[in-house]
């Protein structure tokens, strides 16, 4: 029975245009002839009139079936249900007036007409109130019509997100995504499902299935179980053949989830990972600001040929590109016994001078007249040439490095002089200087340097204690 | 003999092929793949296969994992318990233990009393890590480490828990991380295995047998291999008297060209491995010698290590000789130390594997600090699982003993991209169950590849029909200890 009672009740929402369509034009034809008694009124007009009254009569029954289903405001169901019946009974009024009663004056035709007018459009607001929220019509009414319509001035609207990480996990990504497809439904006015999904804290109280977000569990959160149920499933959200979140948006809900639902926190804060940045670009529709960085920090370089990847390989080198995403390479050398590397290795490694990031040459018996072409590698970040008998005077040339962070130079032949070398290099953050010349004192006002220290020798225990 | 229909070996995946040899091929252009797609239309290359690149930018090239066999006890050494000796002696409160299992060596126990550590607890380094009086080393170089202090496991006894470790299952047979990343990464050094595994020379403990370094279902040249503290390293890999090293190179080109024969007629996985082991077998003869031999270390970095540096077998030696692999591109080196089962006589086995661990494990730290290598080595520091807050066994005045505990347990890593001076995770005032952040195995696991540069849902070998992964269906990276 209930069933039934719901079946017809969701017929209102297609019966009331018809009362809406009918009572409107009955009523003005009424006011037209009524002011122009000239005119000929034809006898249809009462026919009409008894269309109107009919299907306003079934619209409101209709629509009290539909009340029952409950989840509507109160209050502004009650009202909607008076102008209902006030607008049935006028038609009803006017049927009897004018078609039976056969009344043709200026004043029947401005009460009836006017009364009806009014009745039809207070009835009709409040229904779409009901069904879109009251904030529905003035959503994007100009300020001085808010104003008028006792509405709060629009906040103003949030900057568009033009760089990703510094969009507001919630603001910027989460209450967009439930304000589109969520909070027509579950708003103050239109509570279905005992649920609001208009703040966070609303959010958070959950709703009569239950906690819509915990945090860090979807299965136990309502919200993430139903948008991601087959569509055909009863308790699909959006229900009602509602436009859907897409599948990037859908993700982008559970991995808010996951992320044990932080309330505010700008993306990068929250150290988002690149694939979900992606993931929420595409989710919010953001143009995410093409980075004009690598991964590394450094220009995007297309990625080095396979050639001369399988070139470097060929000479003995461990040539690797940083990642799949990344355009530079790794490469690393090592030798069996004491053979030094050759210029020929050396110079192969200009096939690829701008796209080495990462090379590591530590004890492949490196001169110091070689350093001159690994000084070349513009984008080199991570150079190490420990363990190699290079000078001061050979690692000068390293020095127009412009991306060096990183340079290895332990057990080397380096002194003090080659610090001079070093400070000259504008991006340098580490140098690891242990078991060479260069001196503590020297290096003290160098915040690069590292020399380590052994370690301050614990007394042995006293065999007692040992067994 | 050719196979029309593929065996159930991982045939169809490009077993046995390195990274190199794969752009090799590629470098003979389509006409190469053709014949091979017409020989065994299966062995079409698949590059997802073997990774050729990381996923992300790795901040960890090499792992060095120090594995403490026999299950080190939290409570002793890094996790500071103040209430169980203020309860010592009292019973475990049921509320606490929560019908926690136990093993069937104090099921039967009538009594779970507490027990206090022995060992007084110190704030060490910037960081202020608490660490037991009985780590002076390791609190020398605290602030490096990162201290995981919510690990658990499912496993309680040290078969299935070191199983678990190694291979991400409690059941035998899976491959070991190690070979999962010499699978994934393949080497960077063709001279050395990319998994070598050192186990100590002497002492008892849980056995450590070869299944938790092997390959499983991955190809069985990504077996760890193991390093022994010997004459010979690698077991039959000198040339035996009479042989030259010419004639030996010889005699292995000579059998290539006969696997090569067969492999162009059968395309079976198992020979290009055979192939790829002959020839590191053979690479080995020159560079095993070279790396094992420490005659070329200075006295200050043998002193680091503390006196039983030079002792070959020794946990000190076995550090010192996984530094010395680490600067040869080998990506996993594994060193085992046993003992640490205190089942009865805890005091003193804490101070006796401090004692043989405590340096040498500091030392590893500072030496690759010294050598700039520490930022792209990840060093892990762990075992099976945890001990019990109760005593097993009789408790007396200064002696008791403690049972597998698997609800947690602290690990350390250090290096690598983890952060520094750092502790992860809070267990409860009995240091029996995980209060905030539990990290599981599997998300340790998952939390190395990321550090490796790899997502550890896309390294996968496909074995009886199914895609496996070293976390299996598990495991979540640790974001809050990465650096």
């Amino acid at each position: 029975m209930e069933d039934l009672i719901l079946f017809l009740g969701h017929f209102h929402v297609l019966a009331l245009h018809l009362p809406i369509g009918i009572l409107a034009f009955v009523a003005i034809a009424e006011l037209y002839f009524g002011f122009k008694p000239n005119a000929e009124r034809p006898a249809l007009v009462n026919t009409i009139w008894l269309l109107g009254a009919v299907s306003a009569v079934i619209a409101a029954g209709l629509g009290y079936l539909l009340s029952l289903s409950g989840g509507y405001n109160e209050d502004t169901l009650e009202l909607h249900l008076i102008w209902g019946l006030i607008t049935s009974a006028t038609a009803l009024i006017g049927w009897v007036a004018f078609g039976i009663k056969g009344r043709r004056g200026k004043g029947w035709a401005i009460t009836i007409g006017g009364i009806q007018l009014v009745a039809l459009f207070t009835a009709g607001h409040l229904g779409g109130n009901l069904t879109h929220g009251p904030e529905y019509l003035f959503e994007h009414a100009p300020n001085p019509i808010r104003s008028l319509a006792g509405f709060e001035p629009k906040s103003a609207p949030r900057t568009p997100v033009s760089d990703l990480a510094q969009a507001d996990v919630f603001l910027d990504v989460v209450q967009p995504l439930l304000e589109l497809r969520c909070v027509t439904c579950h708003n103050p006015s239109k509570i279905k499902g005992g649920l609001l999904l208009d703040t966070y804290a609303n959010i958070m109280l959950g709703g009569d299935s239950g906690a819509a977000v915990t945090p860090g569990n979807l299965s136990a959160s309502e919200l993430s179980v139903r948008i991601n149920h087959d569509p055909a499933h009863d308790d699909y959200m959006p229900s009602g053949g509602k436009t859907p979140f897409t599948a990037a948006q859908t993700q982008v809900m559970d991995w808010w989830i996951l992320a044990v639902a932080p309330e505010s926190g700008t993306l990068s804060d929250l150290g988002v990972d690149t694939d979900t940045l992606d993931l929420i670009a595409a989710a919010i529709e953001v143009e995410v600001t093409v980075s004009h960085l690598d991964e590394l920090g450094l220009p995007i370089v297309t990625a080095a040929s396979r050639d001369v990847i399988m070139k470097l390989e060929s000479l003995g080198f461990d040539a690797t590109p940083v990642s799949e995403k990344s355009g530079y390479l790794d490469i690393d050398f090592y030798r069996i016994g004491q053979e030094s590397i050759s210029d020929e290795h050396i110079a192969a490694l200009l096939q690829a001078r701008d796209h080495i990031a990462w090379l590591n040459l530590g004890n492949s018996g490196l001169q110091d007249h070689q350093i001159e072409t690994i000084a070349q590698l513009s984008n080199l970040l991570k150079l190490d040439l420990s363990k190699n008998p290079v000078t001061d005077t050979g690692i000068i040339p390293l020095r127009s490095l412009p991306n060096l962070q990183t340079l290895n130079l332990h057990a080397t032949k380096i002194t003090d002089d080659a610090l001079p070398t070093l400070d000259k290099l504008p991006n340098l953050e580490q140098a690891f200087l242990w078991s060479t010349a260069v001196t503590t004192e020297a290096s003290t006002t160098r915040p690069y340097a590292r020399i380590e220290t052994g370690f301050i020798v614990v007394p042995a225990e006293d065999d007692e204690s040992n067994e | 003999m050719s196979h029309p229909e593929p065996l159930c070996t991982g045939y169809e995946d490009t077993v046995g092929l390195s990274r190199r040899s794969f752009l090799n091929k590629l470098g003979m252009g389509f006409g190469g793949l053709a014949l091979a797609d017409l020989v065994n239309p299966l062995s079409a290359l698949d590059p997802s296969a073997l990774l050729s690149s990381t996923h992300i930018a790795p901040k960890a090239k090499r792992v060095i994992f120090l594995y403490q066999s026999g299950g080190p006890s939290q409570m002793d050494l890094f996790d500071y318990k103040p209430r169980l000796n203020a309860e010592h002696g009292q019973e475990l409160p049921d509320s606490v233990r929560q019908g926690q299992r136990l093993t069937g060596m104090s099921t039967n126990q009538s009594s779970l009393p507490l027990a206090g550590s022995p060992f007084t607890f110190d704030e060490y380094g910037e960081s202020r890590a608490l660490l037991s009086s009985a780590l002076p080393y390791t609190a020398q170089v605290a602030d490096e480490i990162c201290f995981v202090k919510s690990m658990y496991t499912e496993a309680i006894n040290h078969g299935p828990g070191v199983s678990m470790m190694q291979t991400g299952s409690q059941i035998p047979g899976r491959p070991s991380f190690g070979s999962w990343m010499s699978y994934g990464l393949g080497s960077m050094n063709d001279n050395l295995p990319s998994y070598v595994v050192l186990k100590p020379k002497t002492g008892g403990g849980q056995p450590l047998t070869s299944r938790y370094w092997d390959a499983g279902f991955l190809p069985g040249k990504h077996n760890g291999v193991e390093f022994r503290a010997d004459k010979d390293a690698v077991l039959y890999l000198n040339n035996p008297q009479g042989v030259s090293r010419r004639s030996r190179h010889a005699a292995i080109e000579s059998l290539q060209a006969f696997h090569e024969r067969q492999l162009a007629e059968t395309s079976d996985p198992a020979l290009e491995n055979h192939i790829a082991q002959y020839e590191m077998a053979f690479r080995m003869q020159a560079s095993v010698p070279e790396v094992t031999d420490l005659s070329g270390e200075p006295q200050s970095v043998l002193d680091l290590y503390g006196p039983n540096a030079t002792e070959p077998g020794t946990f000190a030696a076995n550090c010192l000789l996984a530094r010395r692999l680490a600067e040869k591109g080998v990506r996993f080196i594994q060193v085992f130390e046993k003992g640490w089962d205190a089942h009865g006589n805890l005091p003193a086995n804490i101070r006796n594997q401090t004692k043989k661990t405590d340096q040498p494990s500091a030392a590893l730290i500072k030496d690759l600090k010294m050598r700039g290598m520490l930022d792209d080595t990840l060093v892990v520091w762990g075992g099976e699982f945890g001990r019990t807050n109760y005593c097993q066994g009789k408790m007396t005045a200064d002696n008791f003993g403690r049972d597998h505990h698997p609800r947690c347990f602290t690990m350390w890593m250090a290096g690598g991209g983890v952060k520094p001076g750092y502790s992860h995770g809070i267990t409860d005032d009995y240091c029996y169950n995980i209060v905030q952040d539990g990290v599981h195995v599997h998300d340790l696991h998952a939390t190395m590849m990321h550090l490796l540069g790899i997502n550890h849902e896309r390294l996968t070998f496909k074995y009886q029909g199914r895609h496996f992964r070293l976390t299996d269906v598990h495991g979540h990276v640790v974001k809050p200890i990465l650096a």
